[in-house]
């Protein structure tokens, strides 16, 4: 009876012991990657984005420039040059056509992603850019851009114009996102919080501000279907949102340092981030799960993936642009 | 007789009607009128503004004039632009730089209203007006390739205000070698002072310093992050008399 009662302790506490690693917020075994260095940048990489059809990679640098990478091909394309300042961030029109960039120069640049031509210098902020991101939309009419002067601009690229001024931040913006809905635009600041704006050009007040962050928020992201939102923060916690109604769904503590950069993947609820404690991390936001992590033994500024999250793409603080390549 | 009359009399009319309108927009065609909204802070403190600000068209007609409001945060709103046309934005204050911005609204009926912040220098005694964006690379002396862009401003300022005499200061990009920077900023100096004599600035209204230490004011950054992370030395225009 004492045998079969041992036998049944034992059985029980495997059981338990299995299902609780099961729950476990670590990696989960099976989900492995390859890195392989692609190229290099003559300083550190400060922005990541892959374009919309995932032939194509942009990176920007504080070298004060902007490289085009093929990405099946695994070789830089192009090199873009005209900023007077580092390259703060990058982002890709929906068509794929255009490019965004914001610098340290005070300017916001959009150029032809084929031909690597310079098409627009926006001048209008009066101090640092620091996030762009392209309109996701099939227009693809409009940027909107971050800076240190606490605003958040939106500009018609097709005419050259500045057309709004949001504000409302205390602190420095620090990034920008649309929502793919075209419907929302997200900025976050070192004041802490995430402003939610309509994109109707009529209304300048935001709609609502997420608080919940300790420190300053570096970057947030809408999902593909725009029902969530991911936040991350100085401290290395990543928050999610839900969208429209702005409820906090979880928090994350993902990384021992800063995290500068979160990506969707396309099933909208696997997230990558990257961090100066030289990880890169996948997530299940549904859980909390961390799905793998790779130390990649470089600080990472920024990263980005493709949408089935088989490639990811690192900015390092060493220069280089490296490829993590599902095994 | 008749008839023919009113066709050729309706053709003359339709043909210089469509002469008329070749290089004519739809927006211009209605007279459309865009406003032209934003803030107007200290270029130094970054503190909002109540300054006057005088709209006028490329032959110097005025527009429209209207105020800032510092309680508003330095908010302004003017109005009777037309698209495509390009105006002069005039920005006045007492112990403030007169300023002088070029704006062009685009050629189109689709905005109410277009929107443009402004930074207007403080003329006092010991101002100290930073250069926005560094016109030199890191460790080095020489203005960059695209300086000139970066310098319009200041020169402008200088050439619309020929009563002000100032000082160029230079501070250097680390604080490794006080010898070597000692020479680097008075090198940057040097490059200043020839950009701003060859651009309509006498070079009996300034002097030059460089220094050997860096900006107490705006000293090189200590925290992990990535924006604004390279740190080139700041150079000043300072005010010494007008």
């Amino acid at each position: 009876m004492v045998r079969i009662t041992r036998i049944l302790i034992v059985l029980l506490v495997s059981c338990f012991l299995v299902g609780g690693l099961a729950n476990a917020k670590g990696p989960k075994k099976g989900l492995t990657y390859k890195m392989t260095t692609v190229g290099k940048h003559d300083d550190e990489v400060l922005g990541v984005f892959v374009n919309w059809d995932n032939s194509k990679v942009a990176t920007c640098s504080l070298d004060e420039t902007i490289k085009i990478w093929s990405i099946p091909l695994k070789k830089e394309l192009l090199t873009l040059r005209g900023h007077l300042g580092p390259v703060n961030n990058i982002s890709f029109s929906g068509n794929d056509k255009w490019l965004a960039s914001g610098s340290t120069d005070m300017t916001v640049r959009v150029w032809d992603v084929e031909s690597g031509k310079q098409l627009e210098v926006l001048k209008g902020h009066t101090d640092q850019v620091i996030g762009v991101y392209f309109s996701q939309d099939d227009s693809c009419t409009f940027i909107a851009s971050t800076s240190f002067d606490k605003t958040v601009k939106l500009w018609d690229t097709r005419l050259g114009s500045e057309v709004k001024t949001l504000r409302g931040h205390t602190e420095p913006t620090n990034n920008v996102a649309y929502s793919y809905d075209a419907k929302y635009l997200a900025s976050c600041s070192d004041d802490k919080t995430i402003k939610i704006w309509s994109t109707d050009l009529h209304t300048k007040e935001p709609i609502m501000t997420l608080r919940g962050h300790n420190s300053p928020v570096l970057t947030c992201l809408f999902s593909f279907d725009s029902k969530v939102l991911a936040s991350s923060d100085m401290e290395g916690y990543i928050k999610i949102w839900e969208m429209p109604s702005g409820k906090l769904l979880r928090t994350i503590k993902a990384h021992d340092e800063l995290v500068q950069d979160v990506s969707f993947a396309e099933d909208n609820k696997t997230i990558v981030s990257a961090s100066l404690d030289k990880k890169c991390k996948l997530w299940d936001i549904t859980t909390g799960n961390n799905l793998m992590a790779f130390d990649a033994k470089v600080e990472i500024w920024s990263v980005d993936l493709i949408s089935d999250a088989s490639v990811i793409v690192l900015g390092c603080a060493d220069g280089t642009v490296r490829f993590l390549i599902k095994k | 007789m008749k008839n023919i009359k009113r066709m050729t009399v309706a053709f003359m009319l339709v043909f210089t009607i469509g002469i008329f309108m070749q290089g004519v927009s739809y927006a211009q065609l209605i007279q459309t009128v865009v406003a032209l909204t934003g803030n107007v802070f200290d270029g130094i403190s970054k503190a909002p503004v109540t300054a006057t600000i005088k709209i006028t068209d490329e032959n110097g007609k005025r527009v429209n004039q209207t105020r800032s409001n510092a309680i508003e945060n330095g908010s302004y709103y003017v109005t009777s632009l037309r698209p495509g046309n390009t105006y002069f934005v005039n920005i006045t204050k007492e112990d403030y730089f007169d300023e002088k911005f070029k704006i062009t609204v685009a050629n189109t009926d689709k905005y109410e209203e277009i929107s443009r912040d402004f930074l207007i220098k403080p003329k006092a005694k010991g101002a100290k007006i930073p250069l926005p964006v560094p016109p030199f690379e890191l460790n080095k002396s020489k203005l960059r390739y695209g300086a000139e862009d970066l310098l319009e401003g200041i020169q402008s300022t200088l050439v619309n205000n020929p009563d002000v005499k100032f000082e160029i200061i230079c501070y250097p990009d680390n604080d490794k070698d006080v010898k070597m920077n000692q020479k680097l900023t008075d090198e940057r100096c040097e490059a200043l002072k020839e950009y701003l004599m060859a651009n309509g600035v006498e070079s009996l209204r300034f002097k030059t310093q460089g220094s050997a230490t860096t900006d107490p004011l705006k000293p090189p950054p200590t925290a992990k992050m990535a924006k604004g992370k390279r740190y080139i030395g700041t150079s000043y225009i300072v005010v010494t008399d007008f």
